[in-house]
């Protein structure tokens, strides 16, 4: 029984712990707001942003995948900054984080700027060296045709690297 | 094009249907004479039962050159000028039943659209609640000539301000892309060339692509003016290797090019930053084969 009662709340404060922390940006600078959404039942899609006539490709991360995104995604800093306009031709990913079908958050993550909107508010961080974009780039080396995968890792590697 | 729904069922879908050509343009320079006719989407009756017809531009040039709004409601009491509302409405309505009306991706149930169906809305739209009829407008908004020829090149086409805002609605940027762009028609169907007709391209290149298009009523000759208004459409291609793609350019009536990369926003300006006007000699990053250029004729669908 007491074996259950702990493990029962283990997971209830791992779930809080795993709530979403999203840096958002206030009128007074940045303030950190988190969500009651427990990381573990959310859905994590990413979306190659690439096409214009074409559907982009997309793909479900797995779970453990999902666990490793939000553990880098945690680990970077914030950096106020306009977010960066998308062109013709290979701009980033895209991850959408849903819960039941509603999508919870939107994370955007292009040359070094990661940009996350939830609730209608944003916040960007800082990606340097590109090291979590082209991590998510290949969670979809199964996934995505071979010849544009090594075409986004080209861009990738010739891209900045600040 | 006018994406017409018969605001009037709460349990069952209600019915929808298209009016375009002549039968659309007819009622658009009328509503732009008579703007009183012409209600908010959020005013007049709101309450179960007839809430009158909910009439939605499906081109951005409806707006532009008619002066009206993109979405608008017709005959549920919410104007001054009622009658007139109810007289277009009735008009719109008679549309339903020809054979364009179902056939176009936006409409979902084209089955609903039956003799009974048309009778019954017929029936309720003329017996309005809370019709108040006041004296016509004074100052009717004056007619616009709605097609600007511009001579250029070889052919004869027409040319929409650049608008930018009707394609960049949060409710519809995702949806639409490029050729949805460059053809002037918001399907919110991502569309592709040769959908609608049954004949998508197999491969991408010049030819594949420009067949599905000339297939939905793009035409790669100088279009005649009964086909107005022609689009001028500019077709490139990212042949690879890895990046495969298509890409379509609209000229505005500015002199510049607009176009929509995919789901993001639509603008006028190339990879560079600079502002389009030829998009052979603008920086498309990887759509680095230029195909031809094209209009988009008046019959044209996509989907």
């Amino acid at each position: 029984m007491l074996r259950n009662f702990l493990a029962k709340n283990l997971l209830r404060s791992a779930a809080i712990l795993c709530g979403f922390l999203l840096a958002v940006a206030g009128e007074g600078g940045l303030v950190y707001a988190q969500t009651n959404e427990p990381r573990a039942r959310m859905i994590l899609r990413v979306e190659l942003l690439a096409y214009s006539g074409r559907e982009n490709p997309s793909w479900q991360l797995t779970e453990s995948e999902s666990k490793r995104f939000f553990a880098i995604v945690d680990s970077l800093p914030k950096q106020p900054t306009a977010p960066v306009e998308e062109s013709l031709g290979y701009s980033g990913i895209r991850v959408f984080c849903s819960d039941d079908g509603h999508h919870k958050s939107i994370i955007t993550i292009f040359n070094t700027i990661v940009t996350i909107q939830q609730n209608k508010k944003s916040a960007e961080l800082r990606d340097h060296g590109r090291k979590l974009e082209e991590w998510t780039v290949k969670t979809g080396r199964t996934k995505l045709d071979p010849e544009l995968y090594r075409y986004v890792l080209m861009e990738l590697a010739s891209g900045s690297q600040n | 094009m006018l994406k017409i729904t018969a605001d009037i069922f709460s349990g069952i879908p209600n019915p929808e249907w298209i009016v375009d050509g002549d039968d659309a343009e007819a009622v658009l320079r009328d509503l732009a004479q008579h703007r009183s006719a012409v209600a908010s989407l959020d005013s007049g009756f709101q309450g179960l039962g007839n809430r009158g017809l909910v009439v939605e531009a499906l081109s951005e040039h409806v707006t532009e050159e008619h002066g009206l709004p993109e979405i608008f409601r017709l005959a549920n009491g919410g104007t001054q000028m009622e009658s007139k509302g109810i007289e277009v409405a009735v008009r719109l309505i008679n549309a339903m039943l020809k054979e364009r009306a179902g056939k176009h991706p936006a409409i979902a149930n084209p089955d609903a659209l039956t003799q009974g169906m048309r009778d019954f809305l017929k029936e309720n739209i003329t017996t309005s609640r809370t019709a108040i009829e006041v004296s016509p407008p004074s100052a009717s908004l004056t007619t616009v000539n709605p097609e600007e020829i511009i001579a250029q090149f070889e052919c004869a086409y027409e040319a929409t301000w650049f608008n930018p805002g009707f394609w960049n609605n949060p409710a519809h940027q995702s949806k639409n892309n490029c050729y949805n762009y460059a053809t002037n028609r918001r399907t919110d169907t991502f569309a592709q060339p040769g959908r609608a007709s049954g004949h998508i391209y197999s491969a991408i290149n010049c030819t594949q692509v420009t067949d599905g298009a000339v297939s939905d009523g793009a035409s790669i000759h100088c279009a005649p003016a009964h086909e107005a208004p022609r689009w001028f459409m500019a077709l490139v291609i990212a042949p690879g290797p890895g990046f495969v793609d298509f890409h379509w350019y609209r000229k505005a009536r500015q002199g510049f090019w607009g176009h929509k990369p995919g789901g993001t926003a639509a603008r006028n300006y190339d990879n560079s930053g600079h502002v389009i006007y030829d998009p052979r000699t603008a920086n498309r990053g990887p759509y680095t084969i230029f195909c031809r250029f094209m209009y988009a004729q008046r019959r044209m669908i996509v989907n």
